[in-house]
């Protein structure tokens, strides 16, 4: 048992996680444990092996023959019992949780086998028999835009689902004025996050109340329940989604799990038994989900000085086969942030929502921030290169200043607090940057390729879901039929027993975050209880539980807006428990103080109560409650951020609600012939605002910088010119282990945001954002000697050995193109 | 079986016989059970004292958990075309024991690995055991030396280089290669030029060029033939100046430099 911190609050404490103890004794409650509903059968997916191809005909009649089997389902099933998926674009292609004319990428479903066990449904599911009519495929974002590119929905006539051109200032006159422009093409790779434990799903149909239950593994958005109900034809309040205690590990992909709870939920309907699907590791390779490949015009203009005046982007988001909600978030979910930390106020954006026969995508940690700040920081770089500035100087003189803060951006977001200067320098202190500058100076000096890569980010948290709505232009969105969405509110229920004993209901689905640990100890503070003597209930049932539309984890949004919702209900129950106590003891609620499960007359300490018989007064006497007073002991708190609003008729909007701050400086070295990346050192300041606990806050940075390394230098969901997939197991995707994560000198600065009740701000995605575009400007810099840009990702040993072969064929090695030239 | 990509009628589980677990050192050889784990040639101080390059290269196959299953007769059965063993194998001159209805019989790794997981086993044989000869004589150097994306990773270029020094000059020398073939490839011209040489960096540029030149290595998602090609010459050149330095070169400690 901990003492409380000098502060006597348990908040910012490092206090270990009270989830570790059942989760590394394999204790955990997982979707496959549960014994949700009796007599189970179970599904397996048969899937396309071709990246696009008319389906001309399924025959089941051996699968059905086999041993075991229940039912098999295909397209024509889904067609008949649910509608497409609702997307927020204008002009959606119909899609289904299962191909129903064309298969449109490989590992789409095409049939479901019910069997009673899952291996006599693999079994049969080999038996069933598709006959394919295999169409030219396409994977490439720009080229599927391009005319006569093989098109995935025919009804459409284009892949490009989607293409919006945005302005805010006066982009044009900043680029006529520039001493310089940066210019760049990049490719951003696709990549996932594969938490450990990947997708599963137990439904039933139950015809005599015409209801859906769902079991499986996610964690929100609960927005989504209305999708999948309006997809399933069912009103609200015959769904229900019930979510286990512990989920393995989600890290945005999770997200997307709702087309699959769908796909089991009109399986169980149509077979007439209750289904269980527990993905396995190459289905989640093929088909769950992941971020976008991106490619990316990035041009930037500056002054001879430095300064950022203005920014232009094009870019083509490749959403794979079909776009799944909340996609097209790929491109607009930071759209508040599209600046970074920068002051620049004229900024062009011409973005393209492109469907190609990749697998699909969804949120992925750090959800588009790392496809937003890799070219826009590796831009800065270039431009330090050309003006003679170091890396960090150019950024200094780009930055929002502290004084600025509240920050209004031009795409609509408000950035809350910061102090990002002061972040940036505690950066170069803790790296020690003139000393690593030297050590380049030496290393160069004797042929070694060694490089320093600065990035910065804004990290934003608690998305706003009204962002989507960027998909429709103004002119649409002011039709009278379009009805206007902003919110990102969370509700939290705390109940207490007769005997003092708290309960919070956290309405999160936690995947390994700490949730629990977190929310005993704000309620700990809240209640002056301890830590131990609060329950946290971590299941979440859509039908029995109050729950807010914007519910779940997702967006980093546990810190911010679940913690002040947490906090809000402690305080409604204190609040309650002091009345009471005020009217037994005739004095006013504000003369009483807690402590040590006391309930006393600040100054006179004789006169008190004890906390858990005022919590048996107000269940048991209600003759003894304040007049008025209803009796019981539990409190619903609904936290909501007043600015999270529908975008404005010039497309602003603010995007997420809090905004937190990254500053990284990456030091490698690669080998000179082989070009394997080694890391000297690396320095990760964070400012989320108030850190509730920093264990669980250094635990966060670890892995989300693993995320970013894996995306930056080893994960990639790569895809041959024919669609087929050729990472489709572990030996071909590779997740970094602890071998490749450096050791991290991690520092915080803390700026409170104003706008939550504890001053905290999400940290869940952070160095995800920025740790690639970092390593990429160390890479560069290591390679710029030889005349070596870097323009893509991952960066791969075998890419940069290419790289540096085609840049000794050229005569005259230019980094980048450029144009201006008016620099002296 | 995971992939479904074979589907056997029948498995039979070789746990339970411990005689082929054994590793045991008998006139100039050292007879390993093809049921030995990676782990246990790892940590073996009589492979250690015997045949260093085996010790150096189970180190480097995958992680503690797989070689802790993992076994080095499943590895030679199984001929995957980036794996350790096969390579190191024919570097070394083992002989492989095949035991079948007809009896015991040897092959020498070099005839034993036939392509891309294929072998000389026949449909009713397992390989019961490999036998090493042992290496660890005066003057004697090895060197496994592999370039993997991540740690553990299956090595897009490995090369095992096993040699002895007499008089300051090459006496013997065996270069092999894996990951760069449909199995492990000998390079017996590139160690061929280093017989009679004093170790020297051009030598090892020599012999890395050769080297590269009896392959054409496959291109996949972790490296292009290209990077391969090359990376053969710089693997088998550190290789070699590794096993030098550990022949004894300038008294056991000295730096390999440009010869004269």
């Amino acid at each position: 048992m901990k003492a409380p911190g000098p502060s006597g609050r348990w908040i910012g404490q490092p206090l270990p996680r009270r989830e570790d103890r059942r989760l590394l004794t394999g204790a955990g409650t997982f979707i496959d444990d549960i014994e949700a509903i009796p007599n189970v059968y179970h599904a397996a997916v048969v899937r396309s092996p071709h990246a696009h191809a008319r389906i001309l005909r399924i025959d089941a009649s051996r699968a059905l023959a086999a041993p075991g089997v229940r039912g098999v389902v295909t397209g024509e099933d889904f067609k008949r019992l649910m509608k497409p998926l609702p997307v927020g674009i204008e002009r959606p292609p119909a899609y289904y949780p299962v191909a129903v004319d064309k298969a449109r990428y490989v590992g789409e479903p095409v049939a479901l086998v019910v069997a009673e066990d899952r291996y006599l449904a693999e079994d049969a599911a080999d038996m069933v028999e598709v006959e394919y009519d295999p169409l030219p495929a396409v994977v490439d974002p720009e080229a599927a835009a391009r005319p006569g590119a093989p098109i995935l929905h025919d009804d459409l006539g284009t892949n490009v689902v989607l293409h919006r051109e945005l302005r805010y200032g006066d982009p044009d006159r900043a680029f006529a004025e520039a001493d310089l422009v940066m210019r760049d093409r990049f490719v951003f790779p696709k990549y996932a996050s594969t938490p450990l434990e990947t997708y599963g799903v137990i439904a039933r149909w139950d015809p005599s109340e015409g209801e859906y239950t769902i079991w499986s593994n996610f964690h929100g958005p609960f927005s989504m329940h209305s999708v999948v109900a309006s997809a399933l034809g069912v009103p609200g309040n015959r769904l229900r989604f019930i979510t286990p205690k512990d989920i393995g590990g989600g890290f945005g992909i999770k997200t997307s799990i709702f087309p699959s709870m769908a796909m089991i939920a009109v399986t169980a309907r149509a077979v007439g038994v209750p289904v269980k699907w527990i993905e396995d590791r190459r289905e989640h390779l093929l088909s769950s989900s992941s971020g976008t490949d991106r490619v990316d015009y990035c041009d930037l203009a500056f002054r001879k000085d430095g300064v950022l005046i203005g920014y232009r982007r094009k870019w083509y988001d490749n959403v794979g086969g079909y776009i799944r909600a909340p996609e097209p978030g790929c491109s607009f979910r930071p759209h508040g942030n599209t600046v970074g930390p920068y002051a620049v106020r004229d900024v062009a954006l011409d973005i393209s929502i492109v469907v190609t026969n990749k697998s699909l995508t969804g949120p992925n940690r750090g959800y588009a921030c790392q496809h937003l700040y890799f070219p826009i920081e590796r831009l800065m770089d270039e431009a330090a290169a050309s003006l003679g500035l170091d890396p960090v100087e150019i950024r200094r003189r780009n930055l929002i200043g502290p004084q600025q803060m509240p920050y209004k951006t031009p795409t609509g977001g408000v950035y809350d607090a910061g102090d990002y200067p002061l972040a940036l320098q505690r950066a170069v202190e803790c790296a020690d940057y003139e000393n690593l500058r030297r050590r380049q100076a030496e290393a160069r000096a004797q042929g070694r390729l060694f490089g320093i890569g600065v990035a910065l980010g804004v990290d934003p948290s608690v998305s706003n879901m009204g962002y989507v709505a960027l998909a429709y232009p103004p002119a649409s969105r002011a039709k009278p039929q379009y009805k206007p969405k902003g919110a990102a509110n969370e509700v939290c229920q705390i109940n207490v027993d007769p005997l003092g004993r708290v309960t919070v209901l956290l309405p999160s689905c936690p995947q390994g975050q700490g949730h629990e640990t977190v929310a005993a100890q704000i309620v700990a503070d809240e209640l002056e209880v301890h830590p131990d003597d609060v329950s946290v209930v971590s299941e979440f049932d859509t039908a029995s539980r109050v729950w807010s539309i914007t519910a779940g984890s997702y967006s980093s949004r546990f810190a911010s807006v679940t913690s002040s919702a947490i906090a809000g209900a402690a305080r409604m129950i204190r609040e309650k428990v002091l009345q009471i106590a005020a009217h037994q003891l005739e004095c006013r609620p504000g003369d009483l103080e807690i402590s040590c499960g006391e309930i006393r007359v600040k100054g006179s300490p004789s006169r008190s109560l004890k906390f858990h018989h005022v919590c048996g007064i107000a269940h048991w006497s209600q003759d003894r409650l304040p007049p008025g007073m209803d009796p019981g002991l539990h409190a619903t708190y609904t936290f909501s951020f007043e600015r999270a609003l529908p975008p404005d008729e010039r497309d602003k909007v603010q995007s997420s609600q809090t905004y937190g701050f990254l500053a990284e400086i990456v030091a490698v070295e690669l080998d000179p012939r082989t070009y394997a990346l080694k890391f000297h050192k690396y320095v990760s300041v964070h400012d989320s605002g108030s850190v509730l606990n920093p264990l669980i806050v250094e635990g966060q940075i670890y892995g989300s910088a693993a995320h970013g390394i894996g995306g930056a230098i080893y994960e990639e969901l790569a895809y041959d010119e024919q669609g087929q997939l050729l990472a489709s197991t572990f030996a071909d995707y590779l997740v970094p282990g602890p071998m490749e994560i450096p050791e991290i000198a991690i520092q915080h600065v803390v700026s409170p945001s104003p706008w939550t009740l504890l001053g905290s701000k999400g940290a869940g995605e952070s160095s995800a954002e920025t740790l690639p575009a970092a390593i990429a400007n160390a890479v560069a810099d290591a390679l710029r000697p030889l005349g070596v840009a870097v323009r893509e990702l991952p960066i791969t040993p075998s890419k940069v050995w290419h790289w540096v072969e085609a840049a000794r064929r050229t005569t005259a090695p230019s980094a980048l193109n450029r144009e201006g030239g008016r620099v002296p | 079986m995971n992939m479904r990509l074979t589907r056997p009628k029948v498995l039979v589980d070789l746990n339970r016989l411990p005689a082929l677990g054994n590793i045991e050192r008998q006139d100039g050889w050292l007879h390993i059970g093809a049921m030995t784990r990676h782990s246990d040639i790892e940590l073996s101080s009589m492979v250690q004292e015997s045949c260093p390059l085996l010790q150096e290269a189970a180190g480097h196959i995958g992680y503690p958990a797989i070689r802790n299953r993992g076994t080095i007769g499943g590895s030679v059965a199984h001929n995957d075309p980036a794996a350790t063993w096969p390579a190191v194998l024919v570097c070394l001159g083992a002989v492989i024991e095949v035991t079948g209805l007809r009896g015991v019989r040897v092959v020498p790794a070099a005839e034993f690995f036939r392509g891309i997981f294929t072998t000389a086993l026949e449909s009713e044989e397992i390989v019961t055991a490999v036998r090493v000869p042992v290496t660890a004589h005066p003057g004697a150097g090895s060197s496994w030396v592999q370039l993997s994306r991540r740690v553990g990773d299956f090595p897009m270029v490995g090369v095992a280089v096993q040699l002895a020094l007499s008089d300051g000059r090459i006496a013997s020398a065996a270069i092999a290669m894996t990951g760069v073939a449909d199995g492990p490839v000998f390079a017996a011209d590139a160690a061929a030029v280093l017989l009679g040489q004093k170790p020297c960096v051009e030598v090892f540029v020599t012999a890395g060029r050769m080297a590269q030149a009896v392959v054409d290595p496959p291109s996949d998602l972790h490296a292009s033939g290209e990077y391969r090609q090359a990376m053969v010459a710089v693997m088998t050149e550190r290789a070699l100046a590794t096993a030098c330095q550990r022949a004894g070169v300038g008294g056991g400690n000295g730096d390999i430099r440009p010869g004269t």
